[in-house]
């Protein structure tokens, strides 16, 4: 019988919680040298200045101007959502349940090769989830320091270049595509996808600082946000996609279905009555919600197409009181339930277009270019050039990159290994029981008719394990877990043998072994055995490895115990791990990874 | 600003593309084959399959084998082969000299039938294995004189397989592709093969013909094979068949097949004394819903049990005329019935088998004929949760 990892399993909640702890205390020794450096800079100046008789204050050049409002609101509107964002992802249930609640069924509705590509995604937090899951955290919580503190100029853009990659990622292998490719498409549940959002204000972060100066950039960010008022306005009242009704039949209506699902979601009980209120009124009044959604989208849309001061002010109202609304009574706020990974699309939506209104509204005037550049080499040394707030931010830029780096490179090297981590099989089984005793011998006959024992197997570690020819579910699957491990030993297989004997009293024949080999592709493997004799024979090896063999009646399994032995070459038991099988695949690879590691251990000696 | 535009743009008309289903051709689909719910009986005693447990959950239905003695008791027990899980289904043959021969359909991740024989109907059982998984049909299995065995695998859309004893050596003797490209197959457009019978030497394959009123029915003799079955006439003959169910034996060949358009089903009892002799066919028998589970007996009796309106069966028994005659209302939840080994219906030995869950009931007739009383409940040990 096989188990399964539940939503908050302690083994590997315990792991993830003590891998952020030890990455903080790392960061914090970082952030702890970069501040000394600082110290240690600023003193250096003071000193040079006092001893020089002068302000060791200094302008770097191309240091110049106010940031235009536009882009702050970005910067640090999106700053703030990301460590929000990042802070989310250490919750409990981010190990385990993203991908099944929250990875997957983003997919759900969309093409198979959106499917895959979202595989990916999952595949790698399946089979590492404690790297995974810190990895998120660390990467978000960086960028978004990285942010709020890069100095002006490349630093900052690179920022926002940062955050437009790690955007797309998400888009791409967590969100699907934001769903575009699914139907039931929606800027009230979140269409074009949150973090394709997050990369656009990225994006604008990224582009140099000029373009911001001048009534250009306003005039441009409006237009496109306001054509996108219009053309979700569009989708909102296409017919036939079930907005119009809010009952459809006996069931609901699309916009109230999915409301009345986001109100089960585990949630303060007030803000759940809220929620499950507006879906039964949507369900009873859903021509009339849809055409006020519809109405307020174009007239935002128009608002902000028409590029004139006051209508895009008017505009920014509306939209700030429908973005809120939405993200209350539709999108449930969007980070609750336990696996909630950002607060949805509203809120950043609304981000981009105030910072399109301010960028119209107020925006700096152009800098003449060459200001404050020196005709001759500065006299001092570069580090006596920085204004102390500068040098500053640039450590603390430093030190956000550091962060990112914290997060992105575990999470670039699970990417790219298949091998699942064997704290998987551990959380779902038990570590391995350490034992150092002889193992109990045997006699049998191998699957083409020789005989095997214990004995004629000495020199070679061994993996044992015990399996029923005939079982629909757990033997096939321990048989390929082995099958695998043999695979990640590598040029070590040579040193081991993989051992099951027959679990099943009733179908112990060569033809069962033979039909079971030739089922799980193990007929041509060299160093699988396996094992089948008499009754009495088999019962008697059985019973000295502790496994329990019972014939249950009614057209049921005969019932054994999954265990798995890894005997060294001096036929010493070296660890008995649990082998029941997961019911994922990274499971069963982490147990495959678990197997070679101890396999590996008992070669070693 | 360009790429928010295009992704937007995509957006929006992704967004008013609904997927649709592509269009189909309108493929002429012959009949179902019949479930594996199913009796028989022979001068030995009556035997049963049913299935019991959870309908809905698939790893909670377990197959069961139920037994009668032809003397004595009217109590069935339980027969069922122990030792390997049988969700998938039971297929089970029995012939007066090699006794009870019984295979599992494989579910989950066992790809191949586990085989069982049994000498002494069902109370203690040996075990072999079919190198392959048996077709999801009553009549997959079938065993002949001197230890011959008759098996249809799922392998390659249909293979059968001949072994001498269960334990002995298969080697394949016939594919569906095999068939279907012969003059024989291709006179009757054949699609599927549904039942064996036969022996090794002169096999009899049987399936699902969509060329208009052809029962697929085919015999080897001579290294080639031959159309065995009849035509149907009147308005079965412009619609694909099933074989439901065949028999061919020693007093002759009996079948049942099934011909339909459309959700408008009709059954045909065919029946042969000898292979000289000619068919005799039933009136069609129009049930008002699907089948539930068919029996054929060793002397050709037949009997069907069908859905009927709401939540009634009804059975209906092949007489000697050949006619379809009813029997009585069913008791509820019945899902088989297992008439005596004469043709036809004449009330005695005659039992309604119903299931609920775990209990297995069976009612037999009243001296009248005309009502069931029930005779015994057997509660099986289901170990539910055992198959995941």
């Amino acid at each position: 019988m096989s188990r399964s990892l539940s939503g908050d399993n302690p083994t590997l909640t315990s792991a993830f919680h003590t891998a952020l702890l030890h990455q903080l205390i790392v960061l914090a020794l970082v952030a702890a040298v970069l501040a000394v450096a600082w110290n240690v800079l600023r003193s250096a100046q003071y000193r040079k200045a006092v001893s020089e008789g002068r302000d060791a204050a200094a302008v770097r050049s191309g240091d110049v101007g106010p940031e235009a409002l536009g882009r702050k609101i970005l910067r640090m509107g999106f700053g703030i959502l990301w460590i929000a964002d990042g802070l989310l992802q250490v919750q409990s249930g981010m190990v385990l349940r993203l991908p099944t609640t929250v990875l997957r069924p983003a997919s759900t509705a969309s093409p198979g090769w959106v499917h895959s590509l979202v595989n990916v995604a999952v595949t790698t937090w399946t089979n590492h989830p404690v790297q995974a899951a810190t990895s998120a955290v660390w990467i978000q919580v960086g960028i978004g320091i990285f942010l709020l503190v890069a100095p002006r100029g490349r630093w900052s853009r690179a920022a926002g270049l940062v955050s437009v990659v790690w955007a797309l990622v998400v888009w791409i292998f967590g969100e699907a595509f934001g769903a575009i490719f699914a139907p039931g498409l929606t800027v009230a549940f979140g269409a074009p996808g949150a973090a394709l959002l997050y990369a656009v204000g990225g994006g604008l972060v990224a582009l140099p600082e000029r373009s911001w100066r001048g009534p250009r950039m306003g005039r441009v960010l409006t237009a496109v946000i306001g054509a996108f008022f219009l053309g979700m306005a569009v989708l909102q009242a296409w017919p036939g996609r079930g907005f119009w009704q809010g009952s459809i039949g006996h069931g609901r209506g699309t916009l109230s279905a999915m409301v009345n699902q986001m109100s089960a979601t585990p949630q303060p009980a007030v803000l759940s009555r809220w929620v499950s209120s507006f879906a039964g009124f949507d369900a009873a009044h859903g021509w009339g919600v849809n055409l006020f959604l519809v109405v307020s989208l174009a007239a935002i849309g128009l608002a902000f197409l028409s590029g004139r001061p006051r209508l895009v002010v008017a505009g920014i109202g509306v939209a700030a009181v429908v973005c809120l609304a939405d993200w209350v009574l539709v999108e449930d706020l969007g980070f609750l339930g336990g696996v909630g990974t950002d607060p949805n699309s509203m809120l950043p939506l609304l981000l981009l277009s105030s910072g399109s209104v301010a960028a119209i509204l107020r925006h700096p005037a152009p800098v003449p270019v060459a200001l404050a550049a020196p005709t001759e080499p500065a006299p001092e040394p570069w580090w006596q050039q920085l204004a102390p707030g500068y040098a500053g931010r640039v450590l603390a830029a430093i030190a956000a990159v550091v962060v990112v780096a914290v997060g992105a490179v575990p999470m670039a090297a699970a990417s790219a290994n298949p091998t699942a981590d064997p704290l998987v099989s551990e959380a779902l089984d038990g570590p391995p029981t350490l034992a150092n005793a002889p193992a109990p011998t045997f006699t049998l006959t191998d699957q083409h008719g020789r005989t095997a024992s214990l004995s004629s197997l000495r020199g070679k570690a061994l993996a044992l394990t015990f399996l029923d020819p005939v079982c629909t579910v757990d033997c096939p699957i321990i048989a390929q877990e082995f099958r695998q491990a043999d695979a990640m030993l590598g040029g070590s297989a040579r040193q081991v043998d993989f051992v099951a004997v027959v679990a099943n009293p009733l179908y112990n024949s060569l033809a069962a072994t033979q039909a079971f080999d030739r089922q799980e592709g193990l007929a041509g493997i060299p160093n699988w055995l396996f094992l089948t004799g008499s009754t009495v024979q088999l019962e008697k090896v059985w019973s000295s490895y502790g496994v329990e063999v019972a014939v249950t009646p009614a057209g049921s399994m005969v019932a054994h115990s999954d265990v798995a032995f890894v005997i060294d070459p001096r036929s010493r038991t070296r660890a008995v791990l649990d082998a029941t099988p997961g019911t994922s695949g990274a499971e069963s690879r982490s147990f495959s990874s678990l197997l070679t590691n101890e396999l590996q251990s008992a070669l070693a000696g | 600003m360009l790429a928010v535009s295009a992704v937007s743009l995509l957006a929006f008309t992704a967004g008013l593309v609904s997927p649709t289903a592509p269009a189909g051709a309108t493929a002429i689909q012959a009949p179902s084959p019949a479930p594996l719910i199913t009796t028989w009986s022979s001068s030995q005693g009556s035997s049963a399959i049913v299935a019991m447990g959870r309908p809905n959950q698939p790893n909670n239905t377990f197959w069961q084998l139920f037994t009668r003695s032809a003397t004595g008791s009217t109590a069935w027990k339980l027969a069922t082969p122990p030792g390997v899980a049988d969700n998938g289904g039971l297929v089970a043959t029995s012939d007066a000299a090699s006794g009870l021969t019984a295979g599992v359909v494989p579910s989950q991740l066992l790809t191949f039938s586990p085989l069982a024989t049994s000498a002494n109907g069902g109370r203690s059982w040996s075990s072999a294995v079919l190198p392959g998984g048996l077709e999801n049909v009553p009549d997959a299995l079938t065993s002949g004189p001197a230890g011959t065995l008759l098996a249809l695998v799922r392998r390659g859309g249909g293979t059968v397989l001949a072994a001498r004893g269960s334990a002995g050596h298969w080697r394949a003797i016939a594919s569906l592709r095999g068939l279907a490209g012969s003059a024989a197959g291709r006179a009757c457009d054949l699609t599927r093969l549904t039942a064996v019978a036969g022996t090794s030497a002169t096999p009899v394959v049987a399936g699902s013909c969509t060329a208009g009123g052809k029962v697929g029915v085919f015999i080897r003799r001579g290294g080639t094979w031959h159309v065995d079955g009849p035509s149907l006439s009147g308005a079965a003959a412009a619609r694909p068949t099933t074989v439901l169910r065949w028999e061919s034996g020693l007093s002759g060949t009996a079948g049942l097949v099934a011909s339909a358009r459309g959700e408008s089903l009709s059954l045909f009892a065919l029946r042969r004394q000898s292979s000289s002799a000619p068919w005799s066919v039933s009136n069609a028998l129009h049930p008002a819903g699907r089948v539930i589970s068919t029996g054929i007996n060793a002397d050709g009796s037949i009997v069907v049990v069908t859905a009927g309106t709401g939540a009634r069966r009804e059975a209906w028994v092949m007489s000697a005329a050949p006619q379809w005659t009813p029997l009585p209302p069913l008791p509820p939840r019945t899902v088989a019935v297992s008439v005596g080994s004469t043709i036809g219906f004449d009330g005695a030995g005659d039992a309604a088998l119903a299931v609920s869950g775990k209990h297995f009931t069976s009612y037999g007739l009243t001296p009248a004929g005309t009502a069931w009383v029930r005779q015994a409940t057997v509660t099986v040990p289901l170990q539910y949760g055992s198959s995941t």
